[in-house]
C-alpha cells in the first residue's frame, strides 16, 4: 500500500503518504518495542536463572567428583590438607583493620541494570504511544487502541522508573559495605572480631549485622527442580538505630560461632551455607542488604 | 549383623562414633546359605544424604573382591581398615542428614544380590577408640 503511493505523482497523494508512512512507522516502532520489551523480560528471567544457578555453582564444583576421585585421595594417604565437601576458603583480601576483608556479594548492580533497561523499554514504549496518539489526534482522529495502550503504559513506566531511581540513589547514598575479620576461615567455637565500616551519604533508621546459617536442598518434583532454603541459625552480632554514615561509620564487634555449628558443606544437591549479613533500613527506602559469605570449617581433630 | 535372603553379612568392630581422620578397623563375615554361591563381595566406606532433596553420596573406601566357584560356596571373613577423610562430618538438620555408614553387597552366582548397612559417626569430640 505505501508503495503504490510513492508511485502516485499528485501533491494530495504525497500527502495521504506522509501520514500512512508516518503511522506505519509508528506502527513498526510499536512493535519493534513491544518485540524489545518482551525480549528485554526474558533476558531478565533468563539472566535471573543464571544468577541463581551461578550462585549454587560452588556446590557443583565441590559436590564429590566421582567415587574414583574419593577413592585417589584417599588412596594418597596425606589428605590433612584437603576438606572434601567444604569449599575452599577464598574470596578474602588482607585488610586494613583486621587480617582479612571479606568479599560480598553486591546483588545491586544487576538490579539496577535490570531497573533500568524495564524503565527505558517501558518510557520508550509510553513515549513512541503518546506520540502516536498526539499524531492521530492532532488528524482529527481518535485511535482507541493507542490511547488505550498509551494509558496502560504510564503506570508501568512510572513504577520502572520509580523503582530504578529507589535502588540508583540507595546505591550512591548506602555505600559501599566493608567487613574485615580477625581470623579466617572459622571453626565451630571461634570467637573472632570483625571490623564494619560503612559509608555513605543519608542517615540510616536501622544497621544490623547477622550471622546466619543456612540448609538448602535441591529436589526434583515432576520436571522441575525446586530448592529450599531454612535458616536454622540466626545470630545478631551488631545493632544499632539512627546511625549516620557521613563520615563512614566504623565498630567492631565480636562474632562467636556456635560451639555445635556444623561446618560449611556443599554438594550437588545439598548445602550448609554460613554468611554473615549487613542490612540496613532507610525511612521510604527499600532494605538494603549485603551478603559476605563465609566458610567455617570442622575442627582440625 | 543381617539375615538377608541367601547371605548372611555381620560385621565386627565397628564403633558407633569415630573422629574426623581416624582409623576404621573392623571385621565383616559373609555366610553363604548352603543354597547360595557368592561371587563377588563389594565394601564401602560412605557418606550419603537422606532428606527432602536429591542424594547426594561420596565414596571415600572401594573394595570389590571376585570370588571363585569354590570360595563362594564358603563363608568369607574380610578385613576393612581405611582412614576416614576429615570431613564432612554426621549431621542432623532440619532438611537433610549426613549419615555416614559401612555398606556390603554380596552378589551370588544366582543372578541375585544382597546389600547391607552399617551405619556409624563421624563427629569431633568424640571419645578415641
Amino acid at each position: 500500500m505505501t508503495a503504490a503511493a510513492w508511485n502516485t505523482p499528485d501533491g494530495g497523494g504525497a500527502s495521504g503518504d506522509g501520514t500512512e508512512a508516518g503511522n506505519s512507522i509508528v506502527e513498526v516502532s510499536v512493535r519493534v518495542l513491544i518485540g524489545l520489551a518482551l525480549i528485554g523480560v526474558g533476558v531478565n528471567w533468563m539472566a535471573g536463572s543464571i544468577w541463581k544457578v551461578a550462585a549454587l555453582g560452588p556446590s557443583r564444583k565441590q559436590a564429590p567428583p566421582d567415587r574414583k576421585d574419593i577413592l585417589l585421595i584417599n588412596e594418597l594417604g596425606p589428605t590433612a590438607h584437603r576438606l572434601p565437601t567444604v569449599p575452599p576458603a577464598a574470596g578474602v583480601l588482607p585488610g586494613d583493620v583486621l587480617a582479612y576483608r571479606l568479599v560480598g556479594r553486591n546483588p545491586d548492580w544487576g538490579w539496577m541494570i535490570g531497573a533500568a533497561v524495564s524503565s527505558l523499554v517501558s518510557v520508550g514504549m509510553l513515549t513512541v504511544l503518546g506520540w502516536s496518539a498526539y499524531h492521530t489526534y492532532s488528524k482529527g482522529v481518535i485511535d482507541g487502541w493507542v490511547i488505550g495502550a498509551a494509558l496502560c503504559c504510564i503506570p508501568v513506566a512510572a513504577w520502572s522508573v520509580y523503582r530504578f531511581f529507589v535502588r540508583f540513589l540507595g546505591f550512591v547514598a548506602f555505600g559501599p559495605t566493608r567487613l574485615e575479620i580477625s581470623s579466617y576461615p572459622l571453626f565451630p567455637g571461634q570467637v573472632v572480631d570483625v571490623f564494619l565500616r560503612q559509608p555513605g551519604q543519608i542517615r540510616l533508621q536501622l544497621l544490623e549485622v547477622v550471622l546466619i546459617c543456612e540448609e538448602s536442598v535441591t529436589y526434583s518434583q515432576g520436571t522441575n527442580i525446586r530448592t529450599e532454603v531454612k535458616r536454622v541459625v540466626e545470630q545478631r552480632l551488631f545493632r544499632q538505630r539512627g546511625v549516620e554514615v557521613a563520615e563512614p561509620f566504623q565498630c567492631q564487634f565480636g562474632l562467636t560461632v556456635p560451639a555445635d555449628a556444623m561446618h560449611s558443606f556443599a554438594a550437588e544437591n545439598n548445602r550448609v551455607q554460613w554468611t554473615i549479613i549487613v542490612s540496613a533500613s532507610i525511612r521510604g527506602w527499600p532494605r538494603f542488604e549485603r551478603d559476605f559469605p563465609i566458610i567455617v570449617q570442622p575442627l582440625p581433630s | 549383623m543381617s539375615r538377608r535372603g541367601p547371605v548372611r553379612i555381620s560385621i565386627q568392630n565397628l564403633q558407633a562414633s569415630y573422629r574426623p581422620r581416624d582409623e576404621l578397623d573392623c571385621v565383616i563375615r559373609v555366610e553363604p546359605a548352603t543354597s547360595a554361591t557368592v561371587s563377588t563381595i563389594e565394601t564401602r566406606v560412605q557418606w550419603k544424604t537422606i532428606g527432602k532433596g536429591d542424594e547426594d553420596q561420596g565414596v571415600c573406601f572401594l573394595d570389590r573382591q571376585g570370588l571363585s566357584l569354590q570360595d563362594g560356596l564358603t563363608a568369607k571373613t574380610l578385613r576393612l581398615n581405611c582412614p576416614l577423610p576429615p570431613c564432612p562430618l554426621s549431621f542432623r538438620g532440619s532438611l537433610f542428614q549426613i549419615r555416614w555408614s559401612v555398606s556390603v553387597r554380596v552378589e551370588l552366582r544366582e543372578d541375585a544380590s544382597c546389600e547391607e548397612e552399617f551405619p556409624f559417626e563421624i563427629k569431633t569430640g568424640c571419645q578415641p577408640g
